[in-house]
């Protein structure tokens, strides 16, 4: 078809209930992810408000999540963080990958375990490689919105 | 591709030639020129603002939430611009201009997707980008239309097509490149620039080329006291024979073809592991290639045949084509079944303006007769990939093929049993 490009997202459904339901929701944001239970080390010596600043604030070297690229083991291109799903206590559990598809068509969306991410260093790039195939990702259960997330596991 | 264009319909030039005899501003070769290429380029323009958009939004770091709401908002208000574009072209004096603005807004909002991606510009962009595609769609039939004239409307609509569907599929396979390979912003940086050859190609039509009367559907001819005919009301533009069951037709088309490569895509991502990102590229690209091929064939034939006929070959291919993709699994096989999509889309590329220059013929409203079927497009495809999502997550893929083949049967019977011949006047000498 000639207007192919044109065609709504299949987002598009789900958003629509939001757009009916939900507020104005706030633009552009990243997440990022301090280790868990962030240490705050108070120090009594110093009781100064500017040593007491500093020790409530760290420097990490933490990287944004979402958007970033996902490859396997052997260095393919496999799709991008699209989301991260938390159980009731906020601990990241999964991370949604949309994975596949061509100028946006034929894209899956499949829900991967947290622990079968690491987080790497390609030279100063930061990659994400997933403990998973091309062919166990492509055959993962798809992940939707309105139902309870199948998590693909690591493979071992 | 300029020259094979030429050879391929020798008719066609003739036809130009008889038809604008007795009329002033016989249509200039640069015209014709131009107006491939306009084609061209628009089709390439138009590439990134489809579900690309979504991944390239991802990769800016939106959630998933916002990406969803901006793009229902774009297509809420797609859906709602398409019928005042459409009425605007036809109060619109200069279609070139109407043409050129609509071009020039798309190039603004490719340019701010690239350079700032915050949802409220975002939201601009769409809203630019939605309200100057409902303009830009109609004037270029309508140009098309002002140029050649009813009677050899349909020879030049198959080539616009043929350079429309040449855009589209090599914009799609240099876009896709170009996201993967360079990056997704890169995509919105060349659709801007895109713009500056899509309105050079517009300059090299010369304005007096067009006859605005013509262009609107008021058929040329003027009044015994030398007016021309004006626009008619919109109530008797609905009245007019075949309109509002051509749109009916054209909705229902659309809510059995839109959901088709969306899910033909991801069960390709699913079943086929090394080759996936090429073959739903061939999905896409593949129908091009055969529109490109045959809609000049479409054109003529559609003037030699009738339009039935055509209509009733494009409407019967997508039943076919859905019961095909609901029993095959084979992923080779879906690329060569959606070929077949090729065949429907030269067929409705070509039909749609030419039924729509058909029916609204003396009335002057020809483009508000397009905004209303291009509403009737985008409610097709929007309940389309929504009804088909629901059928393929509970029922399964295969399902949901055979729920939109269903409705494709529908479409074709609403065709061959409701819908008239619209072609005025047996063609008998190169005259209609």
């Amino acid at each position: 078809m000639a207007n192919f490009l044109r065609l709504p997202h299949p987002v598009a459904a789900a958003a629509l209930a939001s757009l009916i339901v939900g507020g104005p929701s706030i633009a552009p944001m990243s997440v990022a992810f301090a280790e868990p239970g962030g240490h705050r080390e108070r120090s009594y010596q110093n009781t100064t408000a500017e040593v007491e600043a500093q020790s409530a604030t760290r420097r990490h070297s933490l990287e944004s999540v979402l958007g970033r690229e996902v490859r396997t083991r052997v260095e393919e291109d496999v799709g991008r963080i699209i989301d991260l799903l938390a159980d009731r206590y906020g601990h990241v559990q999964a991370a949604v990958i949309e994975f596949g598809g061509f100028l946006g068509i034929g894209t899956r969306k499949i829900a991967v375990e947290w622990s079968a991410l690491r987080f790497e260093q390609d030279g100063r790039k930061p990659v994400v490689i997933v403990e998973l195939t091309r062919d166990e990702l492509r055959v993962a259960p798809e992940y939707k919105q309105s139902e309870p997330a199948i998590v693909r596991r690591a493979s071992e | 591709m300029a020259g094979s264009a030429r050879g391929l319909r020798p008719t066609a030039s003739d036809l130009d030639r008889t038809a604008g005899a007795p009329d002033p501003g016989t249509p200039p070769r640069t015209g014709q020129r131009g107006l491939d290429w306009f084609n061209f380029f628009v089709a390439d323009i138009q590439t990134g603002f489809g579900p690309f958009l979504s991944v390239y939004l991802t990769t800016q770091k939106w959630t998933q939430v916002d990406i969803g709401l901006v793009l229902s908002i774009g297509s809420i208000a797609g859906l709602l611009a398409q019928v005042p574009g459409g009425w605007v072209v036809d109060l619109a004096r200069s279609k070139l201009r109407a043409a050129g603005l609509a071009v020039i807004a798309i190039g603004l909002s490719a340019l701010l997707i690239a350079l700032a991606p915050t949802f409220v510009t975002l939201v601009a962009a769409k809203l630019l980008h939605v309200g100057a595609s409902s303009v830009l769609g109609p004037a270029i039939a309508a140009i098309t239309l002002g140029l050649v004239g009813h009677a050899a409307v349909a020879a030049r609509l198959g080539r616009n097509a043929r350079f429309s569907a040449i855009g589209n599929g090599l914009a799609a396979a240099v876009m896709g490149a170009c996201g993967y390979f360079i990056s997704p912003q890169a995509v919105f940086l060349v659709t801007a620039a895109l713009a500056i050859p899509a309105q050079l190609a517009l300059n090299s039509i010369p304005e007096a080329a067009i006859d605005p009367v013509r262009a609107d559907g008021g058929n040329g001819t003027k009044t015994e006291e030398g007016r021309h005919v004006g626009h008619v009301g919109i109530s008797s533009l609905l009245r007019k024979q075949g309109l509002l069951v051509f749109t009916l037709c054209i909705l229902l088309f659309h809510l059995a073809n839109a959901a088709m490569l969306p899910l033909v895509g991801s069960d390709v991502t699913m079943r086929s592991s090394r080759w996936a990102t090429a073959l739903v590229a061939a999905c896409i690209i593949a129908p091009q290639l055969v529109v490109a091929a045959i809609s000049p064939k479409v054109g003529e034939l559609a003037q030699d045949w009738g339009r039935r006929p055509l209509l009733l070959i494009g409407f019967g291919v997508l039943p076919l084509r859905g019961a095909l993709l609901a029993w095959t699994s084979d992923p080779y096989m879906i690329v060569a079944v959606q070929a077949l999509d090729g065949l429907s889309g030269a067929v409705l590329g070509v039909l749609v303006p030419l039924t729509l220059a058909d029916v609204s013929r003396g009335t002057g409203r020809f483009n508000l007769a397009q905004g209303i079927v291009g509403c009737a497009t985008g409610v097709g495809a929007s309940l389309s990939t929504i009804g088909a999502g629901v059928l393929a997550d509970k029922l399964g893929t295969s399902i949901a093929f055979a729920g939109l083949a269903a409705v494709a049967v529908l479409a074709f019977a609403a065709v061959a049993l409701l819908m008239p011949e619209t072609r005025s006047v047996p063609r008998q000498d190169g005259k209609v």
